[in-house]
């Protein structure tokens, strides 16, 4: 678009046009004519000083004379302006004085006239009017008004921008505003007609410089275009810097003028640095009256211009503000919500042009508003998660892969987790309110936007999500936000499709990621124990489903934790029942039994995937069972323990410590019926001596001797003292059984050992006075190993002979030092050959 | 504190006042008192009293509070409403140190990068820097060195690691939990700098606002004496030829 210019810009002096000098030749030159400034503003000086008002306005005009040139770049003008408005105060104290002197100000306002160059007479007008305004011989309304007109006499654009910059910087203190007590200068509205006049000429001429030249030039033009765009922005400075322009007149004068001019000069570079200088220099207040015109603007701009970039910096703005004032943003005003509707039309309207990164950085910012603003509003949160899915969806992106999409895409999931930045809250008041992990839970369209990424990414994401979720440690308060968690960290719990291809990612950072996932269970624990349960059960459901390799990391952690929670019940229980507690408002639905089956479970499936760790849990599930006095329970553990170590373990020595721990397991056990122990003590022996190797059997039969001699009560029958488990058959029946297995093993080096063990057994139970253990039996077995520790080989020797000696030498000082009479016939009976 | 009135057009006749003693006195260099790299030395009065001129650029991250400062030391008011700042703007306000009349031609700026499109030529001839930053924002103290870098850069004094610096910590009326820059911290970065003074303020409240800028206006002064001596076989290059042209 050509813009008519009718006075064709005043020929610069010893140029042609629009031949930009080099850099050097251009400071050089701008050196030369400061020298001139400095030389002619010297004469003025003695002219003022001689009073020759005639003659101060020669030299003032060639000072003003050097401003004519067109060599300059905008930069360099700049500084040539600089200099030149800083001589020319003391012009303006010169019409001061002349005037406090008697001299009229119109009539001067008159004489400055007379220069011969329009760029001087126009800077002298100024001043002279600037000095008319303060002396107020006239009101400054009407001279206002008369410069901004005479101003249109310089076409050009640099020079045209820099004078109107001078009116503005001379009448700056002098613009009419409500705060003046002295009304006859004219109303504020005098003043924003003034500026806005002004303005829209300055505007004109900036736009205007893009048409000018060739068309090879247009970068250049641009650049110089971007330099200057200041000067056109100061007048909206100057508007916003006027007390009287208030949020009404705002609304209803100034901005709508201003972007009637920005929408009609349809120039981009003009549209985007306007629209940007609108956000910055009018206060919030003002941006939340007049949000809805200023969006409904955007559609109307070129299409080149970069409305997202513009929303963005107006909704950080807003945000920024709603952090510290947030009382200040009402519900009236339905900031979120103009938004939303402004927003829509626009990026449809210009999907083409719009990028994906566009799209998110807009939705980031409106996120960031919400969560100032409203932080706890989470439908709001939701809104914009769903309209970012929508809009990408419209622009058909199916996979967010790029750098910068994803980092934003990630903040945008996390933010609501995430406490706001400190230094975001610097700005005022407190910290909004921090969304508790159950908040965010309620989101439902995050995994919308989540399945944009791909699947590294997404992985990336749950466990900042796991991470923060643990770091929160807020408690859960249903048991179906476990599902949303799920679903937000799924790449964490379960095998995913995509993920194959790295499933054999770094074994160590597997671990540690799972070891992540498991310390979930911890912010599960809750007051009630139902809930609690209710937690336990619903993401067991989800760890079982991660497939043998996680359930090793996962379910360990939850069966402790169900255990110690098993506990905690049946203790409660317990003080229930003896009256030394309330019994809970609502009655319990999860008792200790529930959460003992619950236990099961967890066994079973470690069991499968790791015998030798879910043997090792069954068994410490029985003793739990056990303690909390079912020993139904605590059966079904022991089978499941027994039937791991039929089916699962086969390796021998593992057979061998498995058996050792079940044996001492049920060894240790309190309440089990005679009936259900007697099976599973007897399962145990019948096990041990089908250990693959003789010494193992061997030994975990004399193991098994000790099931049938213990400490443990047989559950009291009401009335009676619980007496202890002593049959002294079945002992002998044991350790026969392991002499027997002992003399099947052929080497001498193996059996003697087992002797000399199978001894200290004997010495053990006829120390306890077990009838069935009589002397003649220990006599029997001493000549035994003697005998077989003679056939050894020499190097052998030492430690079993050492061992024999020991045992022999206990004898010996039992039948010594007896502590009682029995005991001195007792060990006597024992023969020691010597 | 000395009494500083408070509109701009004192300076216009304390001006007059100047060139009344130089042609007394036939100088002939009449000095533009702010521009370029001229500098301008404290003048005496008929009175016996003196008056000098110091430019002063402030400079710092966007919205620590440059304009507030210069509102409330010229205004005495102070504004909730943030408007941003575009290109630079001056204003001019004189304060008494001693016997001497000090002019301070207080330059606000641009916090925004883009918002300074036209170059910074107005930094050259300055006596003083002012960068300000907000306590509650730890980047703007951070930024500080990067000010001065481009003060330096684009003023080119004569003896940059000389140049006086004056560093406003503003917004210290805000509550403690939210400062993110201790005093101890400023003062250890200030220690390593021996050209920097320092001092807190509050724009809000005022509080430590004149303070400050008379303590601005003594060091801008002294700087301004000092670049009289040091600098004067440089500035003769500058001197204006003599007036043999001149009626
Ligand atoms: N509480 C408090 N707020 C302040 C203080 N000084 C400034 N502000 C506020 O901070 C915001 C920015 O102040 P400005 O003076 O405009 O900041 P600036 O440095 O000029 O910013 P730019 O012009 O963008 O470079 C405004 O909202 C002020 O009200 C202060 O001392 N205390
Ligand atoms: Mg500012």
């Amino acid at each position: 678009m050509m813009q008519k210019d009718a006075s064709s810009p005043p020929p610069a002096p010893g140029a042609g046009a629009n031949v930009e000098p080099v850099e050097e030749d251009q400071i050089r030159y701008l050196e030369q004519c400061k020298v001139n400034v400095r030389q002619q503003a010297a004469n003025m000086v003695r002219a003022i000083d001689a009073g020759d008002l005639e003659e101060v306005l020669k030299f003032a005009n060639l000072v003003l004379g050097e401003l004519r040139t067109s060599l300059l770049s905008p930069q360099k003008y700049y500084e040539l302006f600089l200099a030149i408005s800083t001589q020319l105060s003391t012009l303006e104290s010169f019409f001061n004085d002349a005037h406090s002197k008697g001299k009229k100000m119109n009539e001067l306002y008159e004489l400055v006239q007379h220069a011969g160059n329009i760029i001087p007479r126009l800077y002298l007008l100024v001043i002279a009017g600037s000095i008319y305004i303060k002396t107020k011989e006239a009101p400054a309304k009407y001279i206002l008004k008369d410069l901004v007109e005479m101003c249109k006499g310089v076409q050009h654009p640099m020079r045209g921008l820099f004078l109107r910059h001078y009116l503005l910087q001379l009448t700056r203190d002098k613009l009419p505003d409500d705060s003046d007590q002295d009304k006859s200068g004219g109303t504020v509205r005098d003043s924003v007609d003034f500026v806005l006049h002004n303005f829209i000429e300055m505007n004109k001429l900036w736009v205007r410089m893009q048409h000018q030249g060739a068309g090879r030039d247009r970068e250049r033009r641009e650049k110089e275009r971007g330099d200057l765009r200041v000067l056109v922005g100061t007048n909206l400075v100057r508007l916003s810097s006027l007390e009287g322009v208030d949020e009404a007149l705002y609304s209803d004068v100034v901005l709508p003028a201003v972007l009637e001019q920005v929408v009609g000069c349809q120039d981009c570079i003009a549209q985007q640095y306007l629209m940007e200088v609108i956000a910055q220099v009018f206060p919030d207040e003002f941006h939340l009256r007049t949000l809805d015109t200023y969006l409904k603007t955007l559609a109307h701009l070129e299409a080149k211009v970069d409305v997202i970039a513009l929303m963005v910096t107006l909704v950080k703005r807003l945000a920024k503000f709603g952090l510290s004032q947030r009382a200040k943003i009402t519900d009236e005003m339905r900031l979120f919500e103009t938004f939303l509707e402004n927003i829509q039309p626009i990026v449809e309207h210009r999907s083409d042009s719009i990028s994906t990164v566009q799209v998110l950085q807009l939705h980031e910012a409106l996120l960031d508003l919400v969560l100032s603003v409203y932080p706890e509003r989470l439908a709001y949160i939701d809104q914009v998660y769903a309209r970012t899915s929508a809009t990408l969806e419209a622009m058909n992106v199916t996979s967010i892969e790029d750098a910068a999409s994803v980092k934003i895409l990630k903040r945008m999931i996390m933010l609501p987790l995430e406490a706001p930045a400190p230094a975001a809250t610097a700005t005022g008041a407190a910290a909004p309110p921090r969304n508790t992990l159950a908040d965010v839970l309620c989101l439902e369209k995050n995994v919308d936007l989540l399945r944009l990424l791909t699947p590294i990414h997404k992985k990336q994401v749950a466990l900042s999500i796991t991470r923060s979720a643990i770091e929160r440690g807020a408690p859960i308060p249903d048991p179906e936000k476990i599902d949303r968690l799920v679903e937000l960290i799924r790449p964490l719990i379960k095998d995913e499709p995509g993920l194959e291809a790295e499933a054999d990612e770094d074994k160590e950072e597997f671990e540690e990621n799972q070891n992540l996932v498991a310390k979930l269970v911890h912010i599960l624990a809750n007051e009630s124990s139902d809930m609690t349960y209710r937690l336990f059960y619903n993401i067991r459901r989800h760890f079982g489903q991660g497939g043998f390799k996680r359930v090793r990391h996962t379910l360990v952690p939850l069966f402790f934790a169900s255990m110690r929670l098993c506990h905690r019940v049946y203790r409660t229980e317990q003080q229930e029942a003896a009256g030394e507690a309330a019994p809970a408002a609502e009655p319990r639905q999860f008792g200790s039994i529930k959460i003992l089956r619950f236990l099961l479970e967890i066994v079973n499936i470690i069991i499968k995937a790791f015998p030798e760790t879910g043997l090792r849990l069954a068994l410490q599930a029985a003793l739990c069972a056990d303690n909390c006095n079912s020993s139904e329970m605590a059966y079904d553990f022991m089978t499941a323990a027994l039937l791991a170590y039929e089916t699962e373990i086969s390796e021998s020595r593992a057979q061998l410590q498995a058996m050792q721990i079940i044996i001492s397991t049920l060894q240790s056990t309190k309440n089990f019926t005679e009936d259900n122990y007697d099976t599973l003590a007897k399962k145990c022996t019948m096990l041990s001596s089908k250990l693959l190797k003789k010494p193992d059997q061997c030994r975990a039969v004399v193991m098994c001797s000790h099931l049938f001699w213990t400490e443990r009560p047989i559950p009291a029958t009401p009335g009676e003292t619980a007496p202890e488990w002593h049959d002294g058959s079945r002992v002998l029946e044991c350790l026969n059984r392991s002499v027997e297995i002992a003399d099947k093993c052929m080497a001498p080096n193996v059996h003697a050992p087992l002797f000399i063990e199978i001894l200290n057994e004997h010495l053990f139970y006829y120390a306890k006075n077990v009838p069935e253990i009589t002397a003649d039996r220990i006599t029997e077995l001493v000549n035994l190993v003697i005998n077989r520790v003679s056939a050894l080989q020499e190097e052998d020797l030492p430690a079993i002979m050492a061992y024999k000696q020991n045992t022999l030498r206990h004898i010996r000082w039992h039948q010594a030092s007896p502590r009682e009479p029995a005991e001195a016939d007792k060990y006597a009976a024992i023969a020691i050959p010597h | 504190m000395p009494e500083s009135r408070q509109h701009c057009y004192v300076l216009l006749a304390s001006r007059r006042a100047v060139w009344k003693a130089d042609s007394k006195t036939n100088t002939t260099s009449l000095q533009n008192q702010f521009g370029g790299s001229d500098y301008f030395s404290p003048t005496e009065m008929a009175d016996g009293r003196k008056t000098a001129y110091v430019k002063v650029i402030f400079l710092g991250d966007q919205s620590v509070g440059k304009t507030s400062l210069l509102n409330q030391f010229i205004q005495k008011r102070f504004q909730k409403k943030y408007k941003a700042t575009l290109g630079s703007d001056f204003f001019v306000k004189e304060v008494r140190v001693g016997e001497t009349t000090v002019v301070m031609q207080i330059w606000d700026t641009a916090g925004q990068e883009r918002f300074r499109s036209l170059g910074s030529s107005y930094f050259r001839g300055a006596d003083l820097c002012c960068l300000v930053y907000d306590v509650t924002v730890g980047k703007s103290f951070d930024d500080l060195d990067n000010w001065k870098e481009e003060f330096l850069l684009q003023a080119m004094p004569p003896d940059p690691e000389r140049f006086p610096f004056f560093v406003i910590a503003n917004k210290v009326d805000l509550p403690d939990d939210q400062r993110m820059v201790t005093s101890s911290r400023a003062t250890e970065w200030i220690r390593r700098r021996p050209n920097f003074h320092h001092v807190e303020a509050s724009a809000k409240s005022g509080d430590g606002v004149d303070q400050a800028f008379l303590q601005m206006a003594t060091v801008a002064l002294e700087r301004n004496r000092e670049d009289r001596q040091v600098l004067t076989p440089v500035q003769v290059r500058d001197v204006d030829p003599p007036p043999s042209k001149c009626c």
